[in-house]
């Protein structure tokens, strides 16, 4: 994309950075002045990028401010005007004042002449706006005082205090709003004798431009005034959200965060402060603040206490963490969650007993998660590790499944040595999670002792996981030899065929040649479950190198386990090869149809074939129509053969498709139709 | 949302070294489903009076993808709706009445009588970009709590007036951001405080092509619709269909993809980087406009768009390829990590990486975890997880990104003075709001 765009950019500014010539800025303007919804935009966007260009070059910028200047006047329509100010927002001069003044006069376009004066350097478009607003009516004054207020016009001050007490609300409202935001003195009078009036339909108005004057003041270093206004909006008959309001920002003007505020009141009744009150001790600054309000934890009622753990914690020192321990053990549940997340929040290594002590009896399962997270949680890296590793042996079956995926998520290594040993166990569902866990955290030195634990495991439920562990723990090796190699100085020395099967199955795992010779000696051993085991793995083979092997195993079956087994095994890899259809491919489909026994090697077959984009795949698949045992799968694979090669092989794809036709019945001679009864 | 709470969090955040201050988020965001229990009923349930009553501004498709989340809370109970289209109100009332098994949602078609409803306390804010600030200190100055679904604002200013608002209302607000809230994101910003990709040093997001609106002419305003409330803030234009169709793709309206599912990206990379009262200094780009003989859309097509913290940490948004490719990298110099929105699949190197997460979680497309959040801060009165002033850091750097592509100019950003070193880009902070909107 980058280079199209260098082109592009370039292009652009080698034809539109050149000087224009006045024929040629003349008839952009006539092009752009007759622009509305639905002709091309591309005057518009010529004089966009003028503005791009112009950044640069002054004189252009005069001349593209001349332009738009001449864009609002008639006869430009409204969207070309609009347009014009949208541009004199970016760029406009007092040059263009007194155009912008003539849209004033409207009310259609005032609002768009506002788009441009709202953010006028100058002081001369406040007097530009003040002009306009004596004659103003209606929308277009109100679109005035905004602009003002936003502006900040202090000479503005007095026309607006007078539209404050106008008796139209909205009127009002839009004049008390700007007054809000000057707030210079005179302003501040107006709004402070609108509080004394307390207009119901104004009250919410008149207290937002209140606050902003308090916080002006606070700026200002006038904290008395300012704190005179939010303690009067802080009175329990103003709204819930304007005393919130005003007591956040009484906290603020306050040098110490407003700390006996806060301790006030949590003392007090006040249902709407008192989390607010709460909420912000985390940000007080005496150091001994968290001492102070850590003591009121046990005096709190459970739900204010879920407030005030989530604030201490927040706080993050030591003196708040005695007291949120403590309530690890609350009876109440969601004062125990919180204060858990807490303790996730703000400990180490010496918190794991009390997070462990935790788990113990009934809990919800969203409860112990907590606590499960919360250990993850824990700082202190190896201590904590090495804390929760020294708290396995005493914890019973449930707790310790947990406390393996803690360690997991942890990416506690020291930990593994633990979880071998656990892995020796006989409960299952230990031995899996253990297992699990390994196989996240095992390094390529670990796994000589994962196999040895592996292959000597007693929880036979549990050995799919081993393996899983291991395979997963192999691919930290990164090369396949020495994969292949680890598993077999183990394999040598194991003569249980549990064990050897285990280790057979991570063969795939290697996926070298060496590996695959093993499995072929595998596959004639005396042990029928060690041969069987061999051939279910070859069946794994992550490539086509199992192939032959494959092919002898179905040629001279053992069983017929073992060949549909290896069957499969076929079917699966030439299946993989489908992405590159190519007379190999067909050969090995071929061969695959030689040794099918069944239909249901057919359908295994046909299933596969069916992906092949090849013409001499419908060569295979056709012959099939004819047997009624697979003709379903058969026509299946036909079409789906046929669509893919359509487009390359018409004629082949027709016809196959021509086979599917059912044969055409001849209909029956017609006979006399009955006569219509009545 | 008070500034000094806000200010909490940049004290604490600097006391505490980035795998501790990941660890508090991660399990802040672990524990979702706390209720008070003064809020629980014997039976468990939610007690009626301790319900949070909310309603819902603005029902298009997003507001129905998200409402379910919402309705789905044991404490939270929908009793009213605005649209200015009347056929939308009718069908969320339909949605809203269906699941509780009644008829008693209300409509509005002014949504300022239905922020003068005492019994509402907060509202979910779904209306199309141009109104969400608006709306949003509206319902502020009504007392109510709210969710706004992102862009939160449609400049710089209006960005500031909606954090500003919030203070002074003591407002709690959560911004539609709902990643901060989505395992899979959260896994990823862990993995890198964590140092697994060692040093940060640049944040990679994609979001899509641009789509293009052709040409189309003024036409009468459908039956149903109130086209003037539509406009909103909006300097009026006349009702050009295809233009109210596709009003992501007008300045005026909306701000393309950089906007619209940049904010996304950069609300994660604010957070991971603890920058959530701050931003980026540097912005530059390059961008593909629309043809404007065939296209009256005005969003750029295709850009790469590049901003620099004072720190050095990069961050490069490209807009191409399609909606399926989004996604955000954070690279370090000894790895990195990646989500991909549209499956959430985290990808990483080293790999191991990736051993360290817990499950995949739900997606960003349930944004239950984010209301969750909302709520649990109504009755505590702490900060959201996406506060107003995270919200509009976020947001401000994709509009900055916006405002360099439209003046072709590299800028410079004070994050501090919230300014430009460009007269032209500071004037483009902001948009004088169409009366009778105040705000």
């Amino acid at each position: 994309m980058k280079p199209q765009i260098h082109v592009i950019m370039a292009a652009l500014s080698i034809a539109l950075a050149l000087p224009l010539q006045a024929a040629d800025m003349s008839q952009l303007i006539t092009d752009a002045a007759k622009y509305e919804s639905g002709q091309s935009v591309e005057p518009l966007r010529k004089f966009e990028q003028l503005l791009r260009d112009s950044a640069a070059t002054p004189a252009l910028r005069v001349e593209l401010e001349a332009a738009m200047i001449k864009l609002l006047a008639p006869p430009a329509t409204f969207e070309a005007r609009r347009f014009a100010c949208q541009q004199l927002a970016a760029i406009g001069t007092d040059a263009s004042l007194p155009a912008l003044a003539e849209l004033l006069k409207t009310e259609e376009t005032t609002g768009i002449a506002c788009l441009a004066l709202g953010v006028h350097p100058s002081a001369k478009a406040n007097k530009t706006l003040r002009t306009a607003l004596a004659s103003a009516r209606g929308r277009a004054r109100l679109q005035i005082v905004t602009t003002l207020g936003d502006r900040r016009d202090a000479e503005a001050v007095k026309p607006l205090s007078e539209m404050a007490h106008d008796n139209d609300a909205l009127t009002a409202s839009t004049a008390i709003l700007a007054l809000g935001k000057i707030a210079n003195e005179p302003a501040r009078k107006t709004i402070a004798a609108l509080r004394k009036e307390a207009k119901p339909a104004l009250a919410r108005i008149v207290a937002d431009a209140s606050l902003r004057v308090a916080e002006e003041l606070a700026t200002g270093g006038d904290r008395k005034g300012a704190t005179a206004i939010c303690e009067d909006l802080l009175q329990p008959t103003q709204p819930d959200n304007i005393r919130r309001g005003a007591f956040g920002a009484l906290l603020r003007f306050e040098k110490d965060g407003g700390e006996q505020r806060i301790l006030a009141a949590i003392h007090g009744s006040d249902a709407k402060l008192k989390p607010v009150a709460i909420a912000a001790i985390g940000s007080l600054k005496s150091r001994d603040a968290s001492k102070k309000f850590a003591a009121e934890l046990p005096k709190l009622q459970p739900c204010e206490q879920v407030f005030m753990i989530e604030a201490l914690a927040n706080r993050g020192d030591d003196a708040v963490r005695p007291g949120i321990n403590a309530l690890v053990s609350s009876a109440d549940v969601a004062v125990r969650r919180a204060a858990i997340a807490a303790v996730g929040r703000l400990e180490g290594a010496s918190a794991v007993p009390l997070l462990v002590k935790a788990m113990a009896g009934e809990k919800s399962p969203e409860e112990l998660q907590d606590i499960e997270t919360a250990l993850v949680s824990l700082r202190g890296n190896s201590a904590t590790d090495s804390a929760i590793v020294a708290d396995l042996k005493s914890s019973p079956a449930e707790a310790k499944v947990r406390l393996f995926s803690v360690l997991a998520r942890r990416g506690a290594h020291v930990a593994v040595p633990s979880l071998l040993a656990e892995a020796s166990g006989f409960n299952p569902a230990t031995v899996q999670a253990a297992f699990q866990a390994v196989g996240k955290l095992a390094k390529a030195e670990d796994i000589p002792a994962l196999l040895e634990r592996l292959v000597g495991m007693s929880a036979a439920d549990a050995r799919s996981d081993g393996e899983s562990a291991a395979a997963r723990a192999l691919q930290k090796i990164t090369d396949p030899a020495q994969r292949t190699d680890v598993i077999m100085a183990r394999m040598v020395k194991c003569s249980d065929i549990d064990g050897r099967s285990s280790l057979l199955r991570l063969m795939p795992s290697a996926g070298d040649a060496k590996a695959l010779d093993v499995l072929k000696t595998a596959c004639a051993d005396k042990e029928p479950r060690i041969r069987e085991a061999a051939v279910r793995t070859l069946a794994t083979w992550p490539n086509v190198a199992a192939w032959d092997m494959l092919m002898a195993v179905c040629r001279q079956p053992e069983s017929e386990t073992v060949r549909a087994l290896a069957m499969r095994g076929m079917v699966r890899l030439a299946g993989d090869l489908n992405a590159k259809p190519d007379a190999e491919l067909i050969e090995r489909y071929r061969k695959l149809m030689s040794v099918a026994r069944n239909a249901d090697d057919l359908k295994l077959i046909l299933g596969a074939l069916s992906g092949v984009a090849h013409p001499d795949a419908l060569k295979l698949a056709l012959p099939l129509l004819s047997n009624r045992a697979v003709r379903a799968e058969a026509e299946l694979a036909v079409k789906k053969i046929a669509v893919a090669v359509k487009a390359q092989h018409p004629e082949a794809a027709r016809e196959a498709l021509q086979r599917l036709q059912p044969p055409k019945i001849q209909p029956p001679a017609k006979s006399k139709p009955a006569a219509k009864k009545k | 949302m008070t500034s000094h709470t806000l200010k909490l969090n940049s004290k604490t955040e600097t006391k505490l070294n980035r795998r501790q201050f990941l660890k508090r988020v991660s399990t802040a965001l672990a524990v979702p489903t706390i209720l008070p229990a003064s809020a629980l009923g014997l039976d468990g349930a939610v007690a009626p009076s301790n319900r949070i009553v909310f309603a819902n501004i603005g029902i298009g498709g997003r507001a129905r993808y998200v409402m379910p989340n919402f309705l789905a809370q044991p404490d939270v109970v929908f009793t009213a709706v605005s649209d200015c289209r009347e056929d939308r109100m009718k069908s969320a009332k339909e949605m809203i009445d269906k699941h509780y098994g009644n008829q008693d949602c209300r409509m509005f078609a002014n949504f300022q009588e239905l922020l003068a409803q005492k019994d509402i306390d907060g509202v979910f804010i779904a209306t199309g970009d141009r109104w969400h600030t608006t709306a949003s200190i509206y319902a502020a100055r009504a007392g109510k709590d709210m969710y706004c679904e992102k862009p939160i604002s449609m400049c710089i200013s209006e960005g500031r007036k909606l954090v500003e608002a919030c203070r002074r209302h003591g407002t709690i607000y959560q911004g539609g951001t709902q990643r901060r809230s989505t395992a899979s994101y959260r896994f990823a910003v862990e993995m890198v405080r964590q140092g697994k990709i060692g040093r940060l040093h640049t944040v990679e997001i994609q979001v899509w092509t641009g789509p293009t609106v052709g040409h189309d002419k003024p036409a009468p305003v459908p039956a149903g619709w109130d086209y003037d409330t539509w406009l909103g803030p909006v300097q009026w234009r006349p009702f050009v269909p295809a233009r109210v169709n596709g009003w992501n793709y007008f300045w005026d309206t909306g701000e393309g993809p950089i906007i619209g599912m940049g904010c996304h990206y950069t609300d994660q990379m604010q957070w991971l980087l603890k920058r959530d009262h701050t931003g980026p200094v540097e912005f530059e780009g390059q961008c593909e406009w629309p043809d404007p003989v065939k296209y009256m859309s005005e969003t750029p097509l295709t850009s790469e768009t590049r901003c620099r913290y004072a720190d050095g940490i990069n961050c490069v948004m490209y807009a191409r390829k399609t909606f399926k490719d989004r996604y955000i990298r954070y690279i370090g110099d000894e790895g990195w990590i990646q989500v991909d929105d549209e499956t959430n699949e985290v990808t990483a190197e080293p790999k191991s990486i990736l051993n360290l997460r817990s499950n995949a979680g739900i997606s960003w497309t349930n944004a239950g975890d984010h209301v969750r959040d909302l709520l649990n801060s109504i009755r505590s009165r702490r900060p959201t997880i996406c506060h107003p002033e995270a919200a509009h850091r976020s947001q401000t750097i994709c509009q900055a990104m916006n405002i360099g592509l439209r003046l072709g100019k590299k800028l410079r950003w004070d994050p501090v003075k919230e300014s430009f070193d460009c007269e032209e880009a500071n004037r483009m902070r902001h948009r004088e709001p169409r009366t009778p909107w105040l705000i």
